[in-house]
């Protein structure tokens, strides 16, 4: 027996020694990608479309089922499955491969995978957590997938946050819209009612800073309830953030984009007025350790009386009264972002983009998967979150929704465009946490974050960029 | 004479060849082991020293010589995560191997029920993994809905986040720590000082010894390559804390619990530089390889 | 063993420290109730305060839910399989090496294990990106095996098992060689079964150790069908649902398969494991 073990483990050492020879032989730059098991993959470049093609997309968790997500057993991605299944039956050597990745782990994952050349070929998501690949060369240009019907579909404003030096690099598909949201009946109970802004339950209201600060004043005798909650635990939702303070009027960038100007003296103000919320015993305590997901499940568990709330939360709410995992009665009254000027919410565009897998069949397929879910019949899909095309919206039968989505229009589109908007983000919430803690006043922490973030600018412009025409 | 030195040559080389096949078990046997490990281990540590001396982009890879290290030294995050770091190894170690030992000697001559049970209790963090202790934690000292600050509240201390304290933060993730690598204390002690000869223990009864001498003076110095053994283990392992940072505080308030390990995390993931994720990698094990001298040369020197 | 034979005097120092030991049982026990009785709640219940100290309508739908809706038992599975996989590996390639080590003379010996002992140090996490680049090499990204191979190559098998051979007797080992037995036979025969309580230790240190090892398999595993149980449950805490009993059940779940193996392997704890000779 002695002897078949011995053989037995020459046999591996050949084998291990074999494997280890053959990974210098592999080329570095393998054009090929693996992301599943070790199935068929898809081969070098030929002109055959008969060749296997394995398409591979990854989309954020934001939207579950097909056409309706409370359906048991819905689950995130489950639409483009649906649709790749039948894009499958029409080009029968494709394989459609569909991941959900946590907005958390997205950078991560999406770093790790470009940088070993295992990046998926389509990504759906947010049109800012994009633009860092553009910049870097990343993604290819959609314009031969979009036709002008398209165009006219969809609102200017939005092609024009994902064009860059006349390429398209997303194909906008719903999107996702912030606003705020006050729970009416918290207010009845406080007595408060009257200063809900007027408007009425299927509008959004708009409101200025001192209503809104009068609103939480109001509110604040509640047992158990705290009137508001802000929050700078993490980098997730920090668009509300920088809406919030922007309400006196400042902004994040300049003209341009390439520079930070929120530190100017509205941006100020508008960080010590967030201070002076708290110190008058109107936020929940602990801002500095709460995050966006948080805030949201206080307002609704019904512990905060107005909230930061997106179009998704409102969805879930519909869903969890529907399912009565949410008590009833649960009315809302939902408003803009407050401020001194024009009524303030934030619209993303989300949507596709398609990344250069160095294969031009595998990326023209990836493409043509695209065009195929983006149209018709597809696109009705859509409607469970919010369209962004006109012809879809107008199919929505929820008026407040109608609302939501043509709200668009006062979204405040800070520049993603910027390069190094990623790592800007990172560098926000330790100074306003550090704010919120007191170690630092608001005109430090602004200050200091200017600085940081004028730095990540300035390097990350430097770069190989297509937005600079460098291409 | 001739057939006396042919002789003398054949068993000459008998024993060549006897010393040749004993030499080839030998490597034979480590041979597995070493592959991996030239494979897996060594090649990627070379390479991910060679990495930090660039600076790497998604595409661009540029020489940078040793300018990731100089960065790293001026910036006053990295040195607080070194800080916090050497926190968290002195404390969770000391913490663990005085409590393991407390705790195993109070327990290890009580019934074997006993013991499993305290053994249990002990290594519940490990066994729910260190995500759902962590998650569980995390929600219990949420400010907003939390237990531990309702019950502040509940005495009169309102609208407290004791997250948001700096050091209060850093000592509560210290604490996670320490209570996930007190479990496997418990257990590496008890079961060494379950191995203890009998006779020792009734050489010390005849002699009249109380409790805590037999403990001090007999134990304590026994179980000492379990010690030993521990304090490396520990440090290993805490060195690398991430998941506790990652999930509870993400590094804050304002960086006062950031680490190393998630310093790399962000340097890798987030900023996508890998050569300076690499750098504090490298450094990482400086400090790691130092902290272990010196407690290998301190516990030689004990015993 | 050594177990009701080594009752030694109890006085009172006894009974305190019994007391302070059973109440940072407790302490860490409290967790543990807390997840599982909130995971019986409501999303409601769960932020009531003030809290519900006992669930007033305990009920196991949001473990029906999340079952149903998230593809738990594959992550079980998973974990299970890389955990086990890894530790069999770990124990049969690094017990040969030990034994090695420790018992056999071949030039370098000392040297060799010097060096490879002194890697121990290194955490994984240190290069852990050139590794991702060499397993895609391998074509191993997204897929177990991946997870497990660097795993087995760490030292710390050997590191662990090495110091236990040492203190095995050699008598035996000698007299089956005068007999002519081979290495192998003297390694299978004598050795692993003179040494079972070492590897029954080493079998929990790594198998909890593969169990915790969270990172690695964040970067190698993004199918969620082979996720491991920790990356599935960390990923419903950053999903957009505000069902916060749903999160907390499943890092109930997450615990229940490691409980089970615990008490099923009790019984090697109650041997007498000591690393490193007991000195004389």
């Amino acid at each position: 027996m002695s002897k078949a073990r011995k053989i037995l483990s020459l046999v591996l050492l050949v084998l291990m020694v074999s494997t280890t020879l053959s990974m210098y032989g592999c080329t570095t730059n393998s054009t090929t990608k693996d992301t599943g098991e070790k199935t068929q993959v898809g081969s070098k470049d030929t002109k055959q479309s008969q060749e296997p093609v394995k398409i591979t997309l990854w989309t954020a968790p934001d939207w579950k089922g097909v056409y309706d997500p409370t359906v048991a057993g819905a689950n995130y991605g489950d639409f483009y499955k649906f649709a790749g299944k039948d894009f499958v039956k029409e080009n029968s050597n494709v394989t459609v491969n569909v991941e959900s990745v946590p907005g958390a782990d997205r950078d991560a994952k999406l770093s790790i995978a470009i940088q070993s050349h295992t990046q998926p070929d389509i990504y759906v998501g947010a049109d800012f957590t994009m633009f860092d690949y553009v910049h870097n060369g990343l993604i290819v240009p959609l314009n031969d997938v979009i036709t002008d019907a398209d165009k006219q579909d969809i609102p200017a404003s939005i092609w024009d946050g994902v064009t860059a030096n006349g390429n398209i690099y997303m194909f906008p598909y719903y999107t996702e819209t912030g606003h705020m949201a006050l729970n009416v009946d918290l207010f009845k109970q406080a007595g408060a009612e009257a200063l809900i802004p007027k408007g009425g339950a299927n509008t959004i209201v708009r409101w200025t800073p001192d209503e809104f600060k009068d609103a939480l004043r109001a509110v604040k005798k509640l047992d158990g309830v705290y009137p508001f909650a802000f929050y700078c635990g993490s980098t997730q939702g920090d668009t509300y953030n920088i809406l919030l303070l922007e309400m006196f009027g400042a902004k994040l960038f300049n003209k341009d984009g390439t520079q930070v100007t929120i530190n100017d003296a509205n941006g100020v103000k508008a960080l010590e007025f967030i201070k002076s919320l708290k110190d008058e015993g109107l936020l929940a305590p602990g801002a500095e350790s709460l995050n966006v997901l948080d805030v949201y499940q206080l307002f609704l568990n019904k512990k905060t009386a107005v909230s930061i709330f997106n179009n998704v939360n409102y969805d879930a709410l519909n869903n969890g009264l529907k399912a009565k995992s949410i008590q009833e009665p649960f009315n809302i009254q939902m408003a803009f972002l407050p401020s001194a000027g024009d009524p303030m919410c934030y619209a993303y565009a989300m949507g596709s983009v398609v990344f250069d897998s160095g294969n031009e069949l595998q990326t023209q397929t990836a493409k043509q998967f695209v065009k195929f879910y983006t149209n018709e019949p597809y696109v009705d899909a859509s409607m469970s979150m919010l369209p962004l095309r006109k012809s879809v919206a107008q199919k929505l039968l929820d008026p407040l929704k109608v609302k939501i989505a043509e709200s668009a229009e006062f979204s405040v589109s800070f520049s993603q465009k910027a390069p190094g908007y990623l790592k800007l983000r990172a560098s926000l919430f330790p100074e306003l946490q550090a704010f919120m803690t007191g170690q630092k006043t608001a005109q430090q922490a602004l200050d200091s974050y200017a600085k940081n973030a004028n730095a990540i600018l300035k390097d990350g412009v430097c770069k190989f960029s297509p937005i600079n025409g460098k291409k | 004479m001739n057939s006396m030195i042919m002789e003398h040559n054949m068993i000459y080389k008998a024993k060549l060849k006897k010393e040749f096949l004993k030499q080839k078990d030998g490597y034979l046997f480590i041979l597995p082991q070493m592959l991996l490990f030239l494979v897996f281990m060594v090649y990627p540590v070379f390479e991910g020293l060679r990495l930090s001396f660039y600076n790497v982009g998604f595409v661009t890879k540029t020489f940078v010589g040793f300018r990731n290290y100089i960065e790293l030294f001026k910036d006053s995050i990295f040195i607080k995560a070194v800080l916090n770091n050497l926190q968290f190894v002195l404390i969770v170690t000391t913490l663990s191997v005085v409590f393991g030992l407390f705790i195993s000697t109070a327990v290890f001559d009580k019934t074997s029920k006993y013991m499993s049970f305290i053994r249990g209790c002990y290594y519940l963090p490990v066994m729910i993994t260190m995500v759902a202790f962590s998650i569980t934690w995390l929600w219990m000292v949420n400010p907003a809905m939390g237990l531990v600050s309702h019950v502040l509240n509940s005495i009169g201390i309102q609208n407290v986040n004791i997250m948001g304290n700096s050091t209060v933060a850093l000592y509560i993730l210290i604490v996670v720590m320490w209570l996930f690598n007190l479990g496997e204390a418990v257990i590496l002690y008890l079961a060494a000082i379950i191995g203890i000869p009998q006779e020792q223990f009734e050489a010390a009864e005849i002699d009249g010894a109380s409790r805590f001498m037999v403990i001090r003076f007999i134990i304590i110095p026994l179980v000492s390559p379990t010690t030993f053994y521990f304090v490396i283990l520990c440090f290993i392992d805490v060195i690398k804390v991430f998941l506790a940072v990652h999930l509870m505080t993400a590094g804050g308030p304002n960086y006062a619990t950031t680490t190393m390990m998630y310093l790399c995390y962000q340097e890798a993931f987030v900023m996508n530089n890998m050569g300076k994720a690499s750098a504090i990698g490298m450094m990482m094990f400086v400090i790691v390889s130092l902290l272990s001298i010196i407690a290998m040369t301190r516990l030689k020197a004990k015993n | 063993m050594a177990l009701k034979s080594q009752k030694i005097k109890r006085d009172k120092l006894d009974i305190v420290s019994n007391i302070v030991v059973l109440f940072f049982a407790l302490i860490n026990i409290f967790p543990l109730y807390w997840m599982f009785s909130n995971s019986l709640k409501s999303s409601n219940s769960i932020t009531r305060m003030p809290p519900e100290w006992i669930p007033q309508h305990p009920s196991f739908d949001n473990y029906v839910q999340l079952l149903s809706s998230q593809n738990v038992i594959s992550w079980a599975f998973n974990s299970v399989f890389i955990s086990v996989l890894t530790t069999v590996l770990v124990v049969f390639i690094s017990s040969l090496a030990a034994y090695a080590f420790a018992k056999l003379d071949f030039y370098g010996n000392k040297v060799i294990f010097v060096i490879f002992i002194s890697t121990l140090m290194i955490p994984k996490d240190v290069y852990i990106i050139p590794l991702f680049k060499i397993m895609q090499n391998f074509n191993l990204i997204n897929t177990r095996l991946g997870v497990i191979i660097p795993n087995v190559a760490l030292p710390f098998g050997v590191f662990i098992l090495k110091q236990f051979f040492d203190s095995l007797p050699n008598a035996l080992r000698e007299s089956a060689k005068i007999d002519g037995a081979s290495e192998w036979t003297v390694y299978l025969r004598i050795i692993i079964p003179m040494a079972k309580a070492g590897i029954g230790a080493l079998f929990i240190l790594v198998f909890v150790r593969m169990w915790n090892d969270y990172l690695w398999q964040l970067i190698m595993l993004s199918k969620d069908s082979l996720k491991t149980l920790q990356l599935g449950i960390a990923s419903l805490q950053t999903e957009n649902v505000p069902n916060l009993a749903f999160k907390i059940t499943g890092a109930s779940l997450a615990a229940i398969p490691m409980i089970i193996v615990f008490l099923c392997f009790q019984s090697y704890f109650t041997r007498g494991i000591t690393l490193g000779a007991v000195k004389e």
